[in-house]
């Protein structure tokens, strides 16, 4: 017995991937060789990156339309968001009775990264990006939750934005809130009559469907930094971003106001370079929101969104009336 | 193929009785070794093979033996002593996110693949440095798609002549899409890796112009 104990033991230690009862993790993240990252940072002391671009480079934006208003695809180099959004008429919360909603979600899709697990829970990297569209949103009162109400105490907006990561290639934070906010100016939310206690909510077959007021267009760019703060690059691609010390978030609009600004890690800066790379991210901030504005009004423009809009969608031909109650409805 | 000759098979078709039946679509082809396989341009994910040369980046160390990822859905095993002249006393001790370019040696479905640094040809030993496989020092090393592994492996590589008539530069090439190049400067470095990068699908032409332009850039 205590010799069949001995081999059995022998072959456990030789294989121990079939006989190990402790569950192996999974690799978090890509594994990065030693000599990519010393390269990585050779390059940028010699100012330049893995693909060509220059410090203050941003890789190429490209936004595509969805048939339904408010569904926006945007790539960000390799990087791939999808954001839709959708809205309803719902009963608002008995303490706020005149806002509305503006919900976000984030899923961070397996399909986005192998290193991206499909659980319920969300991850730190989940929460970081949600919590800063939130902020850059809601809390700067680009969408005023106040302007969502329609009939107060009964009847407010609950607009949903769904965010879905298709294709992980660095930098989701920016590519994120670009196609958040590109689908918030492109949504169209059904017109509504409210004449005393009546609320009409209007086909689109009946009236042109309005687009909702955003006060201000926050844009996201992110820095990462290098060999203790010395060296910067905008825009990090992925193995930058896993090579990286520190990473600094800008979220500005075009009235040089700062919406938002967060840093991860816990490399010391500089004032001179915090000022700096706020210029910086002040001018292509400019750049960008000039960039979806056009590509709204081309989509806007186009004689394809204009046969879409001309068949409608709703099947409903009477307007919906809806009359107040004393009890809001159940949901 | 005639009846009676011996082929040895590659990735994709397996032997059924007496006849060799294809497991996935695409073109066959001969490889390198005369090896009969399955050729699909659009795969990235590597599916090991015995003999393939492969780049990997070690993730785990142990006593007996590395965990070398090479693209798969698990690590690979390479044994310590599976350097060329390597013993208990001295073998090389390569760290985690070491880059080594090896030999598949054991690649089934059922079992994980094993990889090895002993060359049948060069026995050069591994202390003088010369050996052929090995870890690979210095310079910087990316993941492409299988099919540009392949086209570059050929001889007539097009886009590696050009670059080299204007850059000296030395590369090696994992049949599992990772590619390892040094050069002189990381600037030049760039410039080849973009270069190798862009010519997927480019004609010969279309390289040529990419490459005078990439290369007036140093």
């Amino acid at each position: 017995a205590e010799y069949m104990g001995t081999v059995l033991n022998r072959i456990i230690e030789r294989h121990p991937r079939f006989f190990s009862f402790q569950h192996t993790m999974p690799p978090k993240e890509v594994p990065i060789a030693t000599i990519e990252r010393k390269f990585i940072l050779d390059a940028l002391k010699q100012g330049c990156r893995i693909d060509g671009r220059g410090e203050s480079d941003l890789r190429n934006i490209n936004i595509t339309f969805g048939e339904k208003m408010g569904t926006v695809e945007v790539q960000l180099g390799t990087t791939r968001v999808l954001s839709a959004v959708s809205g309803d008429v719902v009963a608002p919360y008995p303490d706020r009775p005149n806002e509305g909603f503006l919900n976000f979600f984030v899923d961070f899709s397996p399909m986005a990264s192998p290193f991206f697990e499909p659980s319920a829970r969300p991850s730190e990297r989940n929460i970081e990006i949600h919590r800063l569209v939130e902020r850059a949103i809601k809390e700067t009162r680009a969408i005023d939750t106040e302007a969502l109400c329609i009939l107060a105490g009964s009847k407010v907006w609950s607009i949903r934005c769904d965010v879905h990561i298709l294709d992980h290639g660095g930098n989701l934070t920016d590519c994120v809130m670009l196609a958040v906010v590109t689908s918030l100016l492109h949504y169209r939310r059904p017109d509504i009559t409210v004449v005393g206690d009546e609320v009409t909510i209007h086909s689109v077959d009946d009236r042109q469907p309005v687009p909702l007021s955003l006060h201000h267009i926050p844009i996201a760019l992110s820095f990462a930094f290098f060999d203790d703060g010395n060296l910067w690059a905008i825009d990090p691609s992925l193995k930058e971003e896993l090579c990286c010390d520190c990473t600094l978030v800008y979220t500005m609009n075009i009235h040089k106001e700062i919406c938002c600004l967060q840093k991860a890690g816990g490399t010391p800066l500089t004032i001179q370079t915090l000022m700096k790379l706020a210029q910086i991210a002040s001018a292509k901030t400019i750049e960008i929101t000039e960039f979806i504005k056009q590509k709204l009004k081309d989509d806007a423009d186009s004689p394809h969104r204009k046969v879409i809009q001309s068949f409608g969608y709703s099947k409903a031909k009477d307007p919906i009336d809806v009359f107040a109650q004393k009890q809001p409805p159940a949901q | 193929l005639k009846a009676g000759s011996k082929v040895r098979l590659g990735g994709g078709v397996h032997q059924d009785k007496s006849t060799i039946v294809a497991s996935k679509y695409g073109v066959v082809r001969k490889g390198l070794q005369g090896r009969i396989f399955i050729d699909n341009p659009t795969q990235k994910r590597y599916i090991p093979s015995v003999d393939d040369l492969v780049i990997g980046v070690v993730v785990e160390k142990h006593a007996e033996q590395y965990r070398v990822d090479i693209g798969i859905a698990e690590p690979a095993l390479l044994p310590s002593l599976s350097f060329e002249g390597a013993t208990k006393r001295s073998k090389p001790n390569i760290q985690v996110g070491g880059v080594i370019y090896c030999r598949v040696v054991v690649a089934s479905k059922d079992m994980e693949p094993e990889l090895s640094c002993i060359s049948p040809h060069v026995k050069k030993e591994w202390v003088t440095g010369q050996s052929l496989y090995g870890e690979l020092q210095g310079g910087y090393v990316f993941k492409t798609s299988l099919s540009l592994t392949r086209k570059l492996l050929d001889e007539q590589c097009y886009v590696l002549q050009c670059v080299g008539q204007s850059v000296p530069f030395e590369i090696a090439i994992g049949l599992n899409g990772m590619v390892w190049v040094n050069a002189a400067s990381p600037l030049h470095i760039v410039v080849i890796t973009n270069a190798i990068l862009n010519s997927e699908y480019m004609s010969d032409e279309m390289t040529r112009v990419m490459v005078e332009k990439l290369v007036s850039s140093i």
